[in-house]
C-alpha cells in the first residue's frame, strides 16, 4: 500500500457521501466515507468485508467532492481487487468486463449476426439470467470495427502525426466516432496513426475485479505508448474513461509498470482539438454562416472527465462552433457507469441516477445530445430518447455542412 | 459498613487479577478503584503483550517470567490479545554487536527469535524501512490492558468478587499493627465508606507509594511518565521492536484499527501527570523513523501519557530502574495484614497476582492453589449465538464487539431482539463509525452501574476512538441515551463538552496536519452549528 | 486553459462562490477552479453573521462590531461594505426563488435570530431562509418536536430536554414524536439529506405530511430535521406548511449539510446565468508572478499540470479545515503562494487547555488589507490583482463567533468586486480572446 492509499486524509466530514450517486439511489450502499476509508481502516486489521461494496460503481464523485485528497475511488478498487482475489467474480462480471475480447473472437461473425445472437430476446432472456438486465441498453457490434475501417479511410496530405487511442466502445461498437475523429483531425492537418498493439484499458477490469487481466493490458498498452512517446509524437484520445485510466489509475494501481514504462498521459482529443483551434490548424468559422439552422446541443458531462481537473474542453467546442447553441445539463451522472448499469442488480439504480438528467435532456428542447463518454451515450439515449453524439462528430457534422467538399 | 476479607485498592490489572485470584480460592474480597475502570496505567501504555526479548539481555529472569506469562495471558484472555507476532529490526544506527549476545538471551529465557530474511520482513510489512539490516521474529503480540482489567472483572465477579469503582481510599485503619479497615470516598456522591477487613492488597501502580503512605509506611516508588502517539491507521500489522538496548520511541504496536508509537521515559512527581507536550510528540517522531521512514506522513489521531510505577528502592531511575515486580509484606515494617505490590509490567499481571495472592492467603491459613492460569477469563461465545447475533450487528464488527463485551455479550444480544421483537423500528445503527460501534452496546455499557459519562462508554467500547474522534459519535450517543432514558452523571450537554474536553487534551500537542483538519470539523459542528459553547453560558440547570 | 478570463476564483466555498458571483455579475468572465466541493456541503443553509463578541451574545449584530478587533475582516471592510454584500446575497437568493431574510426586533430593526439546534441549544444567526425561521416558536406553547426512526442524529428526548433549559422556553408544552422510517430497515443508516432527498419528490412529501398531520393539529408549531427537500426551492416548505396546517421550522443539523447545499444550488443557478466555468478536481499548487502582477496559476489534476490565466484571482481555498491553511509543527503557511502564517514555534502555544478558548490557531491566516490583497509585514500588498477571501483570511474565528458564513461572504463580495475592477483595469477589448 502507498502512503497515499491510505485512509489518514478522510476527516469523515461526509462531502463525498453528499455527492455519491450511488448512496443517494440507494439506501443499502454505506457511503463512499464508510465503504472507503472507514472501511479501510478495518480492512488492515483482516476484517471481512462489507457486503455493500459491491455497490460501488467507481464513478468518482467521491474524488471529485472531496475536499481533502482522499483516494476514496481506489481504496474501493483495490478492496474489489482483494476480494475478487478470495471470491472470483462471477461469469457475468467477466463478460462485461472483456467487451474487447468477445468481439475478438467473434470478429469472423457478421455484425447482423452477432446482433441478433446477442440482442435477440431469447439471448436477452439467457444473458438477465446470468445477470445481465434484459432492458439494459446493451450496445449494437458494428460490422467493422473502428480499426479496420482506418485502414481503408485515406489520409494524404498532413504533414503532422498524432497517435489516437480509440478505446473499445468506440473501436468496437461506435466506429463512426473515430472516423469522425479522424476526419477532424485530418481536417487539421494531422495524420492520425491507429495503432493495432491497442488494447483495451483495462478500466472495465478494475471495475470488475479481474486485476491480474487490467495488469497484463496496462504493461501491453504502456509499451506500446512509450513506443510512439519516444518518436514525440502526441497521443490522444476521446474516451475520458481511458484517458483517466492511464493518468491516474495505472500510476496508482500498477506503480512498477508505470516506472518501467515510463508515463505517457494521454491527451484529451478535444482538448487537442481546441489547441488546433488557438493555433489557427482547425478553423471552425465559416463565410457561409448564415446559411445554417441552429443547432440546439445538450451537453453531458462524463464523470470520469470532470475527474481530470481540465474543464470541458467538448462543450467549449461546441461553444466555438457557429451556429450551434450548446447548453451544459449539469444535471449529474447518468448512472451507467461503464458495465455497472447493465447489471441486473444495478440497472433500477442507474436508471434512478439518471433520472435527472433524462428528464433535463428531454426537457432542454435540443436537437441532440453530446457527450464524449460512450456508455454515458448508450444510457442517455436510453433514458430520455435523445440521440446522443460526440462532440466531434458536431464538429464534422457542421464543418461538411459549412464548407462542402 | 461493609465486611469483607480482603479490599484490594487498585483497580487496574494487577488489582483485578489479584481480586480474581483471590476469588477463585475463595477468599471474599472487594476492589476499590478511584477513578474510572483501569483509570491508571493499565490503560495507558502501548499495548505490547511482551515476548520478554526486550529484557533478554538485562534482566533474563524477567524475560523468561515475560514468555510464559505471555503463553498464559494469550490463553486465557483470548478476548483481550491479538496474536499479531513481533519482529526485532536492527536499524543501520543500531550496533550489529548486540545481536549475537541478544539472540543468545533470548535462547536462554526460552524465547523463539528466529532470523527471518529482510526482504521476507519487508513483504511481510512493506511499510518498514527498507534499510533495515536484520530482523527476528519473536512471540510478541498486542494485549488490551483496559479490556484485561474489564474481563478479569467480570471473571472475579463471576466467583464472588465485588468491584467498586470511583472509590478513593483516603484512609487504612489499623489496630495493635494489624489492618482492620479501610475508608473511601465516593468520589461521585461525595459519601464516604468503611469497610472493615483482615487484609489490604495494595496494588494501586504509580499510586501504590500513596497508598503505603496512608498507612504510614515510606515506600520508593517513583512514577515515571511516559508518552506515545496514536497513528490513524494500522500501517503496520506485527509489533516491530528496535533491536538494541531498550530506549525511547523504539516500539510500534498495532491495534485494532490504529498503531502506537512508544515510548518515553521522564521521573515524574504525579502519578497523574498524563498530558502529553508536544515536545514529547516531535520526539518520538524523531525516534520512530528508522524503522518507519514514513512516520511523519501518517496521521496521528492524538498524544497519551501514563505513568510507569518504578520501585526504586536503590534510587535508580528511569530506563535503568527495574522493570521488575516486588511483592512487599509490610509486616516486616510493623504493620500485619498489608501487602503491596510494587513495580512490574502489564505482561506478568497474572503472575503478580498469583505472588501476592499467595502472601495474602499464606496469612489467612488458605490452601487453595491458584487457579487463574488454568481457566479463561471470559467463556467463548457460542456460535450459535453469534449466529443469532449477526442479524442484528454489522457482521464485519461482531467479533470485535464480541471480545469488547465480555460476559455482557449475551445480554446485549437480548436486548437487542426483544427490541426488535417489539418493532422497534429504531434498529441498531451504527453510533460510532469510525470503530464500528453500535447502539445496543453503547446502551448496554451505559445501563451498567459503573458507567457515569461518555468517556467510561468510551474506554469499554472504543466510542470516539476513531478517525473522528467523537465529532459525530458523541453526539448520536447522548441523543440515543436520553431517548432510551439512560441517565448519565452530568446532563447531556455537560457530557459531551466533558467527552470532547478529554479528546482535545490528547489532540492538542500534534495540532497540525490533518488532525488540525479533523479539529476544525470538530469546532465547526460543536461551537458553530451546536453553539456548545455559548450554550454553557445560557442554559440553565 | 488556453482562454485568458478575467477573474479565476479558487475555491466553491460560499466565499468562492459569492466571489464568483459578484465578478460576474459586473460582466467578467469568471472560471471558477476547486478541489472538491467546499464547505457547503457540511454546512448550514442561514448566514451567521456575528453571534458571539466581546464575550457577549448579540442580538444585533452590526453592534457588535466595534467589540472586534482591528484585524478582523469586518473591521477591515467596515460595516457599509458588509451590509453591501449582505443586499447582494438577499437579491441573489430571492433572484433564485430561495428568499432569505432577517429576523426583526419588536421596533422592527433586523436582528440576530435564536435557531434551534438538533442538540436542542440554541444559535444565534442572521439570514434566514424560510423554512429556518423560528418566530413560529416565539409564539408556541405547544410545539411538536419530530425525529425519524433511524436518523441517529435527530433524537427529540434530547432536543427537548435541553431546550427547556433555557430561560424562555422552559414554560412551553413540548410533545416529542418520532415519525416511522419511509425506507424500513436499510444497510446505511439515514442521514437528513436522504430524507430531504426523499421529500424532493412527492413521495416523500407524502409520506411526512401524512405523519405530520396526525399530531400537528394539536400544537402550534413542528420542530424538525432539515429534511424539507435538498433543493434552493421554497415551494416545498411552503407547501408542506399548507398541507399539515402548523408552521415548519427546521433545526440546525450537522453534516451532511442539508442547509448548506440548497443555499449552494441558488448560488450555482445564479451564476450560471453569467459567463461562468467551473473546473473541478484541480489542485492549484503554484503562481506565476510577474512583478507584483500575477500572471497564472498552475493546478495539478490528474497527474498532470495545467496554466490558468486571468486578469484578476480570488483565492477562496478556506482554512486549515478547507486546506488553505496548512499547518505543520512549529509553521503555518498559506497553500497556493506558500505564504508564511507567523506562529509560535512552540505547537503548544497555538491553542488552550480549554478546547472552546480563545485559539491561536483558529485566527491563523492571511493579513489582509481592506481590499483583501495579502499585505506583507509592513502593510504593503504583495501583489495587486490577488485579492483573498472566506477563511483564508485571518482575524477571527468562525466557530466562537459565529460568524463563518457572514465573513466568507463579506470577504467574498469584496474580492469579487476588487478582482473585477482590476480586471476591468487590464481589460482590452472583450473577454475571450486568446493568448
Amino acid at each position: 500500500m502507498s502512503v497515499r492509499i491510505n485512509p489518514d486524509q478522510c476527516i469523515a466530514c461526509t462531502t463525498c457521501v453528499v455527492h455519491c450517486p450511488v448512496a443517494e439511489a440507494t439506501p443499502n450502499f454505506l457511503g463512499p466515507r464508510m465503504i472507503g476509508p472507514a472501511y479501510e481502516r478495518f480492512r488492515l486489521l483482516g476484517l471481512a468485508e462489507d457486503p455493500s461494496l459491491h455497490y460501488c460503481a467507481n464513478c468518482k464523485n467521491c474524488d471529485i467532492s472531496c475536499p481533502h485528497d482522499v483516494p476514496v475511488s481506489s481504496i474501493n478498487m483495490l478492496a474489489r481487487a482483494e476480494q475478487c482475489k478470495k471470491q472470483r467474480p462471477g461469469l457475468r462480471d467477466w463478460v462485461l468486463a472483456h467487451g474487447e475480447l468477445q468481439a475478438r473472437w467473434l470478429r469472423l461473425i457478421p455484425a447482423g449476426l452477432k446482433n441478433f445472437g446477442m440482442l435477440n430476446p431469447v439471448t436477452r432472456a439467457v444473458l438477465d439470467a446470468l445477470g445481465i438486465d434484459k432492458r439494459a441498453p446493451l450496445p449494437r457490434f458494428a460490422s467493422q470495427t473502428f480499426r479496420q475501417q482506418a485502414r481503408g479511410f485515406r489520409q494524404s496530405g498532413q504533414n503532422r502525426k498524432v497517435v489516437f487511442f480509440p478505446g473499445c466502445y468506440v473501436d468496437v461498437y461506435d466506429p463512426r466516432t473515430g472516423l469522425d475523429m479522424l476526419w477532424t483531425l485530418n481536417r487539421a492537418g494531422y495524420e492520425v496513426i491507429v495503432p493495432d498493439e491497442f488494447v483495451c484499458c483495462g478500466l472495465p477490469m478494475v471495475a470488475n475485479g479481474f486485476w491480474q487481466d487490467a495488469r497484463a493490458n496496462a504493461e501491453r498498452n504502456l509499451a506500446t505508448l512509450a513506443r510512439w512517446r519516444e518518436q514525440g509524437i502526441p497521443i490522444i484520445t476521446g474516451c475520458p474513461s481511458c484517458a483517466l485510466m492511464f493518468k491516474t489509475e495505472l500510476p496508482e494501481f500498477f506503480p512498477d509498470l508505470a516506472e518501467k514504462h515510463g508515463l505517457t498521459p494521454l491527451e484529451d482529443a478535444q482538448e487537442f482539438l481546441l489547441d488546433c483551434v488557438e493555433r489557427g490548424e482547425l478553423r471552425l468559422e465559416s463565410e457561409n454562416r448564415a446559411s445554417l439552422p441552429e443547432l440546439r446541443v445538450i451537453y453531458h458531462a462524463p464523470c470520469h472527465l470532470r475527474a481530470q481537473g481540465n474543464g470541458l474542453p467538448g462543450l467549449e467546442l461546441m461553444r466555438r462552433l457557429p451556429g450551434v447553441a450548446s447548453r451544459n445539463a449539469d444535471a449529474g451522472c447518468c448512472g451507467i457507469s461503464g458495465s455497472y448499469g447493465f447489471k441486473k442488480e444495478k440497472y433500477a439504480i442507474a436508471q434512478d441516477i439518471g433520472a435527472t438528467l433524462f428528464r433535463t435532456v428531454r426537457e432542454s428542447g435540443a436537437h441532440v445530445a453530446v457527450s464524449e463518454c460512450g456508455t454515458c451515450r448508450v444510457q442517455i439515449l436510453h433514458g430520455s430518447e435523445l440521440p446522443c453524439l460526440h462532440p466531434v462528430s458536431i464538429v464534422r457534422q457542421r464543418l461538411e455542412a459549412l464548407n462542402p467538399a | 459498613m461493609l465486611e469483607t476479607t480482603v479490599v484490594v485498592i487498585g483497580g487496574g490489572a494487577t488489582g483485578m487479577g489479584t481480586l480474581r485470584d483471590l476469588c477463585m480460592r475463595g477468599v471474599p474480597a472487594i476492589l476499590l478503584e478511584q477513578g474510572g475502570l483501569a483509570h491508571g496505567t493499565s490503560s495507558r501504555f502501548h499495548g505490547l503483550l511482551h515476548s520478554g526479548g526486550r529484557y533478554a539481555v538485562n534482566d533474563n529472569e524477567s524475560a523468561r517470567e515475560c514468555i510464559e506469562e505471555n503463553m498464559i495471558v494469550r490463553r486465557i484472555g483470548r478476548q483481550c490479545v491479538e496474536e499479531t507476532e513481533g519482529f526485532f529490526a536492527l536499524t543501520p544506527g543500531d550496533d550489529p554487536a548486540y545481536v549475537e549476545p541478544w539472540a543468545e538471551a533470548c535462547r536462554k529465557a526460552g524465547i523463539d527469535a528466529q532470523e527471518l530474511d529482510v526482504a521476507e520482513a519487508l513483504r511481510l510489512e512493506p511499510n518498514l524501512s527498507p534499510d533495515i539490516r536484520r530482523v527476528f521474529r519473536v512471540p510478541d503480540s498486542c494485549v488490551d490492558g483496559f479490556r484485561l482489567a474489564l474481563h478479569n472483572a467480570m471473571s472475579a465477579r463471576r466467583h464472588g468478587g465485588r468491584v467498586m469503582t470511583y472509590h478513593e481510599v483516603t484512609a487504612i485503619h489499623q489496630r495493635n499493627g494489624k489492618v482492620c479497615g479501610v475508608t473511601a470516598r465516593n468520589s461521585i456522591s461525595g459519601e464516604s465508606l468503611e469497610i472493615a477487613c483482615q487484609c489490604v492488597v495494595n496494588a494501586a501502580g504509580s499510586w501504590s507509594g500513596r497508598i503505603a503512605g496512608l498507612a504510614g509506611l515510606d515506600v520508593a516508588v517513583s512514577p515515571d511518565r511516559g508518552t506515545l502517539i496514536v497513528f490513524n491507521h494500522r500501517f503496520t500489522s506485527r509489533v516491530i521492536n528496535r533491536l538494541h538496548p531498550g530506549a525511547d520511541g523504539d516500539i510500534f504496536v498495532p491495534h485494532g484499527s490504529i498503531t502506537i508509537l512508544g515510548t518515553t521515559s521522564t521521573p515524574t512527581e504525579r502519578p497523574d501527570d498524563t498530558t502529553p507536550t508536544c515536545t514529547e510528540v516531535l520526539r518520538l517522531l524523531d525516534l520512530g523513523e528508522p524503522l518507519f521512514p514514513a512516520v511523519r506522513q501518517y496521521r496521528i489521531l492524538r498524544a497519551f501519557a501514563g505513568t510507569r510505577p518504578l520501585y526504586t528502592p536503590g534510587n535508580a531511575a528511569g530506563r535503568k530502574a527495574s522493570r521488575n515486580f516486588h511483592v512487599v509484606d509490610h509486616a516486616e515494617q510493623g504493620l500485619e495484614g498489608m501487602v503491596s505490590i510494587f513495580g512490574g509490567k502489564l505482561t506478568t499481571y497474572r503472575l503478580m497476582a498469583e505472588r501476592v495472592s499467595d502472601n495474602v492467603c499464606a496469612r489467612l491459613g488458605v490452601h487453595a492453589p491458584c487457579r487463574t492460569a488454568d481457566e479463561a477469563l471470559i467463556p467463548d461465545p457460542d456460535q450459535a449465538m453469534l449466529r443469532r447475533a449477526a442479524r442484528y450487528f454489522p457482521v464485519q464488527g461482531l467479533q470485535l464487539m464480541a471480545d469488547r463485551l465480555g460476559d455482557d455479550l449475551p445480554d446485549v444480544l437480548q436486548q437487542v431482539e426483544l427490541a426488535g421483537r417489539a418493532g422497534e423500528s429504531d434498529g441498531n445503527p451504527l453510533l460510532c463509525e469510525c470503530e464500528m460501534v453500535s447502539l445496543a452496546e453503547i446502551e448496554r455499557v451505559a445501563r451498567d452501574p459503573s458507567t457515569h459519562s461518555l468517556t467510561d462508554i468510551r474506554l469499554r467500547t472504543r466510542l470516539g476512538m476513531g478517525t473522528c474522534q467523537g465529532t459525530f459519535c458523541s453526539l448520536r450517543t447522548i441523543g440515543a441515551l436520553v431517548e432510551h432514558g439512560v441517565p448519565l452523571e452530568l446532563s447531556p450537554t455537560d457530557n459531551v463538552r466533558r467527552f470532547l474536553q478529554e479528546r482535545w487534551r490528547g489532540l492538542r500537542p500534534a495540532l497540525w496536519g490533518t488532525q488540525a483538519r479533523e479539529m476544525e470539523l470538530g469546532r465547526a459542528v460543536y461551537a458553530g452549528t451546536l453553539n456548545l459553547d455559548g450554550a454553557a453560558n445560557e442554559q440553565d440547570n | 486553459m488556453s482562454r485568458i478570463i478575467d477573474v479565476l476564483v479558487v475555491g466553491s466555498g460560499l466565499a468562492g462562490l459569492v466571489a464568483a458571483l459578484t465578478a460576474a455579475r459586473e460582466g467578467r468572465s469568471v472560471r471558477m477552479v476547486t478541489d472538491g466541493m467546499g464547505s457547503l456541503a457540511i454546512s448550514g443553509g442561514c448566514v451567521d453573521l456575528l453571534g458571539y463578541a466581546g464575550g457577549q451574545r448579540l442580538n444585533d449584530p452590526w453592534s457588535g462590531m466595534d467589540l472586534l478587533p482591528p484585524a478582523h475582516p469586518y473591521r477591515l471592510l467596515g460595516a457599509s461594505r458588509v451590509r453591501a454584500a449582505v443586499d447582494m446575497l438577499l437579491q441573489c437568493a430571492a433572484d433564485q426563488g430561495w428568499p432569505l431574510h432577517t429576523a426583526a426586533t419588536p421596533e422592527g430593526a433586523p436582528c440576530n435570530a435564536l435557531l434551534p439546534t438538533i442538540m436542542g441549544t440554541l444559535k444565534p444567526s442572521y439570514l434566514l431562509p424560510d423554512g429556518l425561521d423560528p418566530a413560529a416558536l416565539a409564539r408556541a406553547r405547544r410545539i411538536l418536536v419530530a425525529g425519524v426512526h433511524g436518523l441517529r442524529d435527530c433524537r427529540p428526548a434530547l432536543i427537548v430536554s435541553q431546550l427547556r433549559r433555557y430561560r424562555d422556553w422552559a414554560d412551553k408544552d413540548f410533545v416529542p414524536f418520532m415519525l416511522p422510517s419511509p425506507l424500513g430497515a436499510t444497510h446505511r443508516s439515514l442521514s437528513a439529506l436522504d430524507l430531504a432527498r426523499l421529500v424532493d419528490r412527492p413521495r416523500g412529501r407524502d409520506w411526512l405530511i401524512q405523519n405530520l398531520r396526525k399530531h400537528a393539529g394539536q400544537c402550534d408549531a413542528v420542530l424538525l430535521p432539515p429534511i424539507c427537500g435538498s433543493r434552493a426551492d421554497a415551494s416545498i416548505w411552503h407547501e408542506l406548511n399548507q398541507a399539515v396546517a402548523c408552521p415548519l421550522v427546521e433545526m440546525l443539523s450537522i453534516p451532511p449539510g442539508v442547509g448548506g447545499l440548497r443555499l449552494r444550488d441558488a448560488l450555482l443557478r445564479e451564476l450560471r446565468r453569467h459567463d461562468f466555468e467551473l473546473v473541478e478536481n484541480a489542485r492549484i499548487i503554484r503562481a506565476t508572478t510577474d512583478g507584483k502582477r500575477c500572471t497564472s496559476l498552475t493546478a495539478l489534476a490528474a497527474g498532470q499540470e495545467r496554466r490558468h490565466t486571468a486578469r484578476a484571482f480570488v483565492l477562496a481555498t478556506g482554512g486549515i479545515l478547507g486546506g488553505g491553511i496548512e499547518l505543520a509543527p512549529g509553521s503555518a503557511r498559506e497553500s497556493v503562494f506558500k505564504l508564511d502564517i507567523p506562529v509560535p514555534s512552540d505547537v503548544t502555544l497555538w491553542s488552550e487547555p480549554e478546547i472552546f478558548g480563545n485559539h491561536v490557531f483558529s485566527r491563523l491566516g492571511v493579513r489582509v488589507d481592506g481590499e483583501m490583497r495579502p499585505q506583507d509585514d509592513s502593510g504593503q500588498a504583495w501583489y495587486d490583482n490577488i485579492f483573498f477571501a472566506g477563511r483564508s483570511v485571518g482575524g477571527y474565528d468562525f466557530a466562537t463567533e459565529k460568524s463563518g458564513h457572514g465573513v466568507a461572504l463579506a470577504t467574498g463580495w469584496q474580492a469579487g468586486r476588487m478582482a473585477a475592477a482590476t480586471a476591468g483595469k487590464f481589460h482590452e477589448p472583450a473577454s475571450g480572446e486568446q493568448l
